[in-house]
């Protein structure tokens, strides 16, 4: 279940490069919000996926 | 966790215990928002400040439906049921956002595809289904649970945790309902509100019924990880980029919608499959 969560969190990734917010400002800023949130996500699973990893070497 | 060390003579959040206790769900709070919005992009990183309000409907509905799911020993359909609810309640009673056409500039969600019976526009349901069931709700519940392994089994808060969640959603459901009242001057008609009321109610009723599906009653083993990580990064992203706001658009949204549901329970009845650490968790209360 968790490696479906991940897969799930980076194609929100690379969709929220391409989207206008509705709140806060477009532009610079916002893009280099998404690399940070961008970099923050694949930490977040790394960490993640190791703690799973450790859990059990079961699927999903 | 158990794994976590506190240097001597220095006190932690983590290491006090009743904050301890409550990290994943605090985390769990705010993840929610964080996924569903920023990570989305629908709300940019200097607007951060609206997080904690953000925060309120989105982490407190998120963690209110883990919480119920966990003590009542439903599956992962139940929550994404109950995340559709949420979805509902939240883009179709609060903000309103699938029947009023000047919510954003940035696309409308209304006349597009538009079903007189539903009120609105299939491409505006799916969507909001989509982002809210999946992403706001299901996705940052499984991230939490696997960022704490050990209690991914149990529930995350007592009684007082529990009412001050259930008080913290009510109070986002009254900002976020009458906040976009007082900015949009939008109602819809009351017909299009109750059949909604009622679809909520019936997703609800449905996640309560449904049955989980039972790891290892097919006869054959789970996808490796990567199999199924790589799976759904390619049927979430094909979905994201055929959901356009035509009928050609959201036809194709449905069948890659279909066979994700369709791979997933699939998946879910396979020997191996399940929260990864069911091997080692303790059981919750229920």
């Amino acid at each position: 279940m968790f490696a479906v969560a991940a897969g799930a969190t980076l194609t929100y990734v690379w969709v929220g490069f391409g989207q206008t917010p509705d709140q806060g400002s477009a532009g610079p800023v916002n893009l280099a919000g998404h690399v940070v949130l961008a970099v923050a996500a694949a930490a977040f699973l790394y960490v993640a996926g190791k703690r799973v990893r450790l859990g059990s070497g079961s699927a999903g | 966790m158990s794994d976590q060390r506190s240097l001597p003579g220095v006190t932690t959040l983590s290491s006090v215990p009743g904050m301890r206790r409550a990290l994943p769900a605090v985390g769990l709070f705010f993840l929610s928002p964080v996924v569903g919005e920023m990570l989305l992009g629908a709300t940019s990183i200097d607007a951060i400040g609206l997080l904690p309000l953000l925060a309120l409907l989105y982490g407190g509905g998120t963690l209110l439906i883990r919480e119920v799911v966990r003590r009542t020993g439903c599956g992962w359909c139940s929550v994404l049921l109950l995340g559709a609810a949420y979805a509902l309640l939240e883009e179709g009673l609060l903000d309103q956002m699938i029947f009023n056409a000047h919510y954003s500039g940035n696309y409308d969600m209304v006349y597009v595809t538009y079903v007189p019976f539903l009120g609105t526009g299939v491409y505006g349901v799916l969507s909001v289904l989509a982002v809210h069931g999946v992403w706001s709700v299901t996705v940052p519940i499984v991230l939490m649970e696997g960022m704490m392994p050990d209690r991914a089994d149990e529930p995350w808060l007592g009684r007082v945790g529990l009412a001050v969640t259930v008080a913290l959603f009510g109070l986002g459901i009254v900002m976020v309902g009458a906040g976009t009242y007082s900015d949009t001057h939008f109602m819809a008609p009351w017909p299009k509100l109750a059949r909604t009321a009622v679809a909520v109610v019936l997703l609800v009723a449905a996640a309560f019924r449904i049955r989980r599906p039972r790891p290892g009653s097919a006869d054959r083993d789970a996808p490796r990880p990567l199999l199924a990580g790589a799976a759904a990064f390619v049927l979430t992203s094909v979905f994201m980029k055929v959901l356009q706001p035509t009928w050609w658009g959201v036809s194709a949204a449905l069948v890659v919608a279909a066979v994700a549901l369709a791979l997933g329970l699939h998946w879910s009845r396979a020997r191996g499959w399940g929260r990864p650490t069911c091997s080692r968790s303790r059981p919750g209360r229920r």
